[in-house]
């Protein structure tokens, strides 16, 4: 079913200001199917909208036609707990599927930005998850099969519904990250986990960046297990309710286990805290831990958004460099900068808020930035920025790797560039 | 046919430029031993050419591919599905040479090195930092870390840990026309499409790998393995279940059946029971006190499923002892008979006893014994047909015997290949799992990657012929005895 | 079908030796031979590997190939440490193949008259002769000083008799004069006497370490042992079987089996792991031979090893401190052939002050090899580096063994490539932990021979 849509309806679905014509909310694959061939045959560009929480993500759209609502298919088909396994149509939004894990006391450990409107298949396109990767990988790590629409409608599927398979080509590892432009992932097999028999989260202040990496690299070369692990300043921290003078730092240590084995952890992070020079440590009361680590997944998406958000990587060793960096970077004067981290993934989020700025500066933080980035080995992401700023940047910093081979996909999948035309790493 | 010869002559002479004399292997009774893997499946390449670089092997590729030949990449060979094996001729790759370990970092916590490093000399190599690299194949003595990353290896402890694209951040690799680049790095996030993890189990079809970035774990501080021996089969399946469900994931569950112990126990002395029905082997590591906790739960589950006995190994000596016998399986199926037919599938776990039931109807219908070794905490079966070539009635029952299992495995909502691949073996069984749709998808990497018919081609996709009566039949008339793997 | 090789004669195995199909088919090639093998870790090669060569192998027995002179190059490339044994899961009895498969070479290989007169000289007539062979080791040494090398340089095996003996030279202690000697000789126990045991003489080892030997039996005196260094007795057949003069080899193991049934005793007790290896397996060599296959077979099961027999008897403590530190190179045919890696390090370990070390890869081959020294000499000498690597990271200041060809292999190491460790039997540092002979004559007469392996060196280069 395609629906029309005109200016005020379709602002809904804008992306990057640009306003589609038409509509669909499929319920099932068959459903996208009969979308995409409706688009194939006309021509039509498609965006895959899940959530939107972070529709943004992207170069600005070459085309947009189609809208493409995924929250109509978004059901559990399986959940069989004994296998710690569960298929799902990739329209869930993440806490609806994680409510109902918890029943079964399992989780799908991912956990992305704004999770209530967040659906599985959009974190899966953006590829990017939160704070636990420290303990449970890449979000690609906990897909096991996967049924995509192809953009002329064909139906694929690949992998299974176990936990070891090695039957083909991991086709799931291309639309993972890929944002839509290689298909439509629309379901899911998933490889869950049991929730930790107990957590505590350990809370540390410092007065400088450093003592506080110092303090969560010590954690990642220790024999100690935290589900997650991140540094934020005191800007970050007020999302928190945390309430830190200026040029403070926060560590905070999300620990998971059986009773004693968590007793220790909790000990030892303090240990390791204390030898790093921190002005204070405390364990936070389970509701203080959950506000605090669900503010911290949100980080940079959640309101009032920033007027430039980027994600940058660099190697664990690498962090603190990159993190100060940045930090001291000249020339954005009016702005204030709040930045949250996971050292030992290599992963530090900044985030720009303030008055519009003109786009020039914008750009040209934007520039220094991904300088630093390479030089620390690693690379950068522009997450948010406003249009203007975007439209003379390649948000993913080019193609990494061998650009035959992306353009190589892209013309093997999606021939006729209907999905998600220009938006991805190059433009493709 | 002499113009077909005299570029051959070509072909070698310019190799020999790249690689020296030494390492381009074409006189024929050399290239037999290079017409096999680990697996059943045998054909002769034209020739070998072992590249000591990057650089060499980027040339070699460049020079091959304009020539028009097929380059199939190989490791140690030890591979199970006939990955290395030269179907369609052309030069094989070998990479043996390239066995450097640039690199251990244990700031960051990996490993640089080239594809020819044996598994096993990571985790030797990172010793010294208390790190180690998880993926534990169990040809992991020998097998080489370029042919882990083309077949995705798993092993016993990727229960806990994932396999081996759980640990690759990054890799360098020579695309079909000869070109160098890198896919991921050393960071754990990189933009784009993840093409590091399209071409880890790609079966060498999209990418020849020079180096790899590994990601190494830290040594647990505590580790504890269990032995726990049933009657009956049923008992030992319910206890896997009753772990899983318990939301305990130890570091391995393997389970071995009646078959496997009478085979193993006289030949290794790890201490199984001659008269269990099956008996499991359960690791815990980690944290000295998450260790105790979650051993003792363990431990009471076992216990519930009424076991014959449970022992806990009180040193690294009993360890080594009982998993010697996990590891000394197939090597002793030879006690029971001439020749073992080794399926790989992965059903889901909690499928378990029905499918041991379902695999002795089997082993009853095809009138042949089946030894069952499984890594079951993760579903992966192991079953072992038990025949005699010698009989080629028994040789069609044990292969069509296999086939049925294979069926099994996918009714169940399980998967062709646990950790073995598709390569010749399994090719033709694939259309049980995919529909032409799906098969196409898959097909189009190749092209995308520019590699399609010049990097290991005629593997993992199905050519129509009828896998259990033609190619088993062939191979094992030159076989012998031993396994069919 | 496979292509069938260009012009190679159909030529497979035929002889009375040829390796059984049955030994041959338990290999199921699944590589986890390749890196217990010296040739195949060096090179990286799959021609140089234990499961190559067995494919070689399968494909003469198929008549797929002939025994070309390429084909047998990769069958001589191996040092027949038999580490492939010890790895291989499907238990392909590999020292069994390689030995057959070289008989069956050798009797194809048609060498010229003047190299298997050669070879016959130093095979037969020469290493099973305790006499000869010192003879031939003093007689070398007038010889290489009047200059006459050039004459023995003309064919491989010639080449094999003239470097063989000449190796010996390198590291030998004074010979003849200090040889030792099996003439029945019996060696009481020192205090209560626990066990009767024959002790093999041997061929190399009584004449190039002769007071080692003598080392030998005080050790096992001091554990309650009367020795008995049985007469009639000689060369054990391993060198013949190793280069495959099965012929030979089977009558030298009759002449043994013989003298050592002659006498009643525990044990038969070898010092030397490649002899006690191959008297292990007489009942194997002397299959075919109903005369004698099955007191073969018993004495196959009496022979123990040293360091075997001395941990099962539970060794009487030494007492003298030596502050030593040891690392231990497993001896392949010890380690591989019979599977004793234990009781060598339990012995080192009993010596009081003495601090054993373990090196990487201590059960990876020397490159010494019976004649492989000789015969494949830049391979075995790149194998003999890899080994002294290992020693250097070790920190070991001292290195023991368990074997005449890796004690001298090892000292060349020594002196070659460094660290100049001083290489001792395991043996050897038990009798001086006993003591109370002092030990001082024997250091310094090391360090000469150390100092002339140098230059014996420097001359064979020349």
């Amino acid at each position: 079913m395609i629906d029309s849509l005109d200016e005020t309806t379709g602002r809904a679905y804008a992306v990057d200001g640009v306003i589609p014509r038409f509509a669909a909310r499929p319920k099932d694959a068959e459903g996208v199917r009969d979308a995409l061939r409706f688009a194939d045959e006309r021509g039509l560009a498609v965006i895959p909208w899940g959530g939107g929480s972070r529709i943004g993500l992207g170069n600005p759209p070459h085309r947009f036609d189609l809208a493409l609502d995924m929250t109509g298919a978004n059901r559990i088909l399986d959940h069989t707990p004994g296998d710690l396994t569960a298929t799902v149509e990739a329209g869930i939004a993440v806490d609806a599927l994680q409510e109902s894990l918890a029943v079964h006391g399992q989780f799908l450990p991912i956990d992305p930005p704004l999770p209530g409107r967040a659906t599985l298949g959009g974190a899966l396109a953006v590829g990017t998850s939160g704070p636990l990767k420290w303990q449970y990988g890449s979000i690609r790590d906990t897909v096991i099969g996967m049924k995509v629409v192809q953009a002329d409608g064909t139906i694929t599927k690949s992998g299974g519904q176990v936990v070891k398979n090695v039957s083909g080509y991991d086709m799931s590892r291309l639309h993972v990250g890929a944002l839509g432009t290689l298909g439509v992932i629309t379901e899911v097999s998933l490889k869950l986990a049991p929730r930790p028999a107990g957590e505590a989260t350990v809370l540390a202040r410092f007065d400088r960046p450093g003592p506080c990496f110092a303090a969560a690299l010590g954690m990642f070369r220790s024999p100690l297990m935290p589900l997650a692990v991140t540094a934020f300043d005191a800007r970050a921290g007020r999302r928190t309710g945390i309430v830190d003078p200026p040029g403070a730092w926060r560590l905070a240590v999300r620990l998971g286990g059986r009773p004693r084995a968590l007793d220790r952890q909790v000990s030892e992070s303090r240990a390791i805290i204390e030898g790093a020079a921190t002005a204070g440590v405390e364990v936070l009361d389970a509701g203080g831990a959950e506000t605090a680590w669900r503010a911290l997944s949100d980080f940079g998406w959640d309101e009032p958004r920033p007027i430039l958000g980027i994600r940058a990587n660099a190697t664990p060793s690498g962090m603190p460099q990159l993190v100060e960096g940045i930090k001291n970077m000249n020339g954005a004067g009016g702005l204030s900068l709040a930045i949250a981290a996971h050292p030992a993934h290599g992963t530090a989020l900044f985030s720009w808020t303030g008055e519009d700025q003109a786009s020039d500066d914008v750009a040209g933080i934007i520039d220094r930035a991904r300088g630093l980035a390479a030089r620390a080995g690693g690379c950068l992401v522009v997450e948010q920025a406003a249009l203007a700023a975007k439209s003379g940047i390649d948000v993913w910093g080019g193609i990494a790797g061998p650009e035959s081979v992306a353009r190589g996909l892209k013309r093997e999948y999606d021939p006729k560039g209907i999905l998600n035309p220009g938006r991805f790493a190059g433009r493709v | 046919m002499t113009a077909v010869i005299a570029d051959l002559r070509e072909v070698v002479a310019e190799l020999q430029a790249i690689v020296g004399a030494a390492y381009v292997i074409h006189r024929p009774e050399d290239l037999i031993v290079f017409e096999y893997d680990g697996s059943v499946d045998k054909a002769m390449p034209q020739m070998v050419a072992l590249p000591a670089s990057t650089e060499e092997a980027s040339r070699v590729v460049e020079v091959v591919g304009r020539h028009g030949l097929p380059i199939v990449a190989r490791g140690a060979g030890t591979g199970l599905s006939g990955g290395a094996v030269a179907e369609e001729g052309g030069v094989v790759l070998a990479l043996t040479r390239m066995k450097r370990i640039i690199e251990i970092d244990p700031e960051d916590q990996v490993a640089v090195v080239e594809p020819g490093v044996v598994n096993v000399d990571v985790s030797a190599a990172a010793a010294e930092y208390g790190l180690y690299y998880a993926p534990d194949p169990s040809s992991q003595s020998a097998c080489t870390i370029g042919g882990n990353v083309a077949e995705n290896s798993g092993g016993p402890h990727c229960l806990a840990y994932g396999v081996t694209t759980n640990h690759v951040l990054g890799m360098e690799v020579v695309l079909a026309d000869g070109s160098v680049h890198w896919l991921g790095g050393r960071t754990r996030e990189t933009p784009g499409y993840d093409l590091r993890g399209i071409v880890i189990g790609s079966e060498g079809s999209l990418a020849i790998v020079t180096k790899v970035v590994l990601r190494l774990l830290r040594q647990p501080e505590s580790v504890r393995t269990l032995l726990a021996v049933y009657r009956e089969i049923d008992d030992a399946s319910a206890a896997v279940s009753g772990i899983i469900a318990a939301g305990i994931v130890p570091a391995a569950i393997e389970m071995m059946d009646r078959l496997c112990i009478q085979a193993v126990e006289p030949a290794v002395n790890a201490g199984y029971p001659m008269g269990a029905g099956a008996v499991l082997l359960v690791e815990v590591d980690g944290l000295r006190e998450a260790v105790e906790e979650e051993s003792a739960e363990v431990e009471r589950i076992c216990r519930s499923r009424g076991p014959m006995e449970i022992r806990t190994a009180a040193d690294a000596g009993e360890r080594a002892r009982l998993w010697a016998g996990r590891k000394g399986v197939l090597g002793a199926l030879g006690r029971l008979a001439p020749n073992y037919y080794l399926v790989d599938g992965t059903i889901p776990r909690t499928k378990l006893p029905e499918a041991l039931a379902r695999i002795g109807d089997i082993s009853d219908e095809y009138r042949l014994p089946i030894a069952n070794l499984l890594h079951a905490g993760d579903g992966n079966l192991h079953p072992s047909v038990l025949f005699d070539e010698r009989d080629p009635d028994e040789l069609d029952r044990a292969m069509a015997a296999g086939g049925e299992i294979l069926k099994l495995c996918v009714d169940s909502g399980g998967v062709l290949s646990g950790e073995h691949g598709i390569g010749l073996e399994k090719r033709e069984y694939m259309p049980l799992m995919f529909d032409d749709d799906d098969l196409n998808a898959m097909a189009r990497l190749g092209p995308a990657f520019g590699s399609e018919g010049m990097l290991n081609p005629g593997k993992i996709f199905p050519t129509g012929a009828d896998r259990t009566h033609v190619s088993h039949s062939r191979a094992a008339a030159k076989a012998g005895a031993g396994a069919y793997i | 079908m496979t292509p069938s090789p260009r012009g190679s004669p159909a030529w497979p195995f035929s002889g009375l030796d040829a390796p059984a199909e049955s030994d041959l088919y338990k290999c199921v090639h699944c590589g986890f031979c390749l890196q217990a093998c010296p040739t195949y870790v060096e090179t990286g090669l799959e021609t140089e590997s234990p499961r190559g060569r067995i494919a070689l192998m399968k494909a003469v027995n198929e008549g797929r190939v002939g025994i070309s002179a390429a084909v047998s190059g990769h069958w001589d490339l191996c040092i027949q440490c038999r580490a492939c044994e010890s790895a291989c899961p499907s238990g392909v009895p590999y020292g069994r193949l390689i030995e057959a498969t070289m008989a069956e070479v050798e009797a194809q290989r048609k060498p010229s008259p003047l190299s298997r007169a050669a070879a016959n000289l130093l095979l037969r007539r020469i290493l099973p002769h305790q006499g000869r062979l010192a003879m031939a080791v003093s007689g070398l040494r007038l010889y290489r000083k009047l200059g006459l090398q050039w004459a023995v340089r003309k064919t491989r095996v010639l080449r094999l008799i003239s470097k063989s003996l000449a190796e010996m030279e390198l590291t030998a202690p004074e010979v003849p004069s200090r040889a030792f000697k099996a003439k029945g000789q019996i060696i009481p126990a020192v205090g209560e006497q626990r066990a009767r045991v024959a002790l093999l003489s041997g061929c190399v080892m009584p004449l190039v370490h002769g007071p080692q030997m003598d080392a030998v039996t005080r050790v096992l005196a001091r554990n309650g042992c009367e020795v008995i260094v049985t007469a009639g007795q000689g060369c054990c057949g391993a060198i013949h079987s190793h280069v495959g003069d099965l012929e030979t080899a089977r009558n030298l193991a009759r002449r043994n089996v013989d003298a050592f049934l002659g006498e009643p005793v525990d044990a038969v007790v070898v010092a030397s792991a490649g002899c006690g290896s191959r008297m292990k397996e007489y009942a194997h060599l002397l299959e075919g031979d109903d005369e004698y296959s099955g007191r073969a077979k018993r004495l196959g099961g009496m022979v123990k090893d040293v360091h075997e027999f001395l941990a099962n008897l539970s060794l009487v403590p030494p007492e003298r401190a030596l502050p030593y530190r040891v690392t231990y190179q497993d001896s392949c045919h010890l380690s591989h052939a019979q599977r004793i890696t234990e009781a060598p390090r339990e012995l080192l370990r009993a010596i009081p002050g003495l601090e054993l070390v373990e090196m990487a890869d201590s059960t990876r081959c020397c490159g010494a090899g019976g004649t492989y020294t000789i015969t494949q000499r830049e391979f075995s000498l790149r194998v003999l580096r890899s080994k002294m690597d290992n020693v250097r990271a070790s920190g070991a200041e001292m290195l023991a063994t368990a074997n005449p060809g890796c004690v001298l292999q090892l000292q060349q190491g020594a002196a070659q490539f460094g660290p100049p460790v001083e290489v001792r039997y395991v043996t050897d540092l038990l009798d001086e932990a006993y003591g109370p002979e002092p030990r001082g004559a024997s250091t310094s007469r090391r360090r000469k021979n150390n100092k002339r392996t140098t230059v014996n060196n420097n001359e064979t280069n020349v």
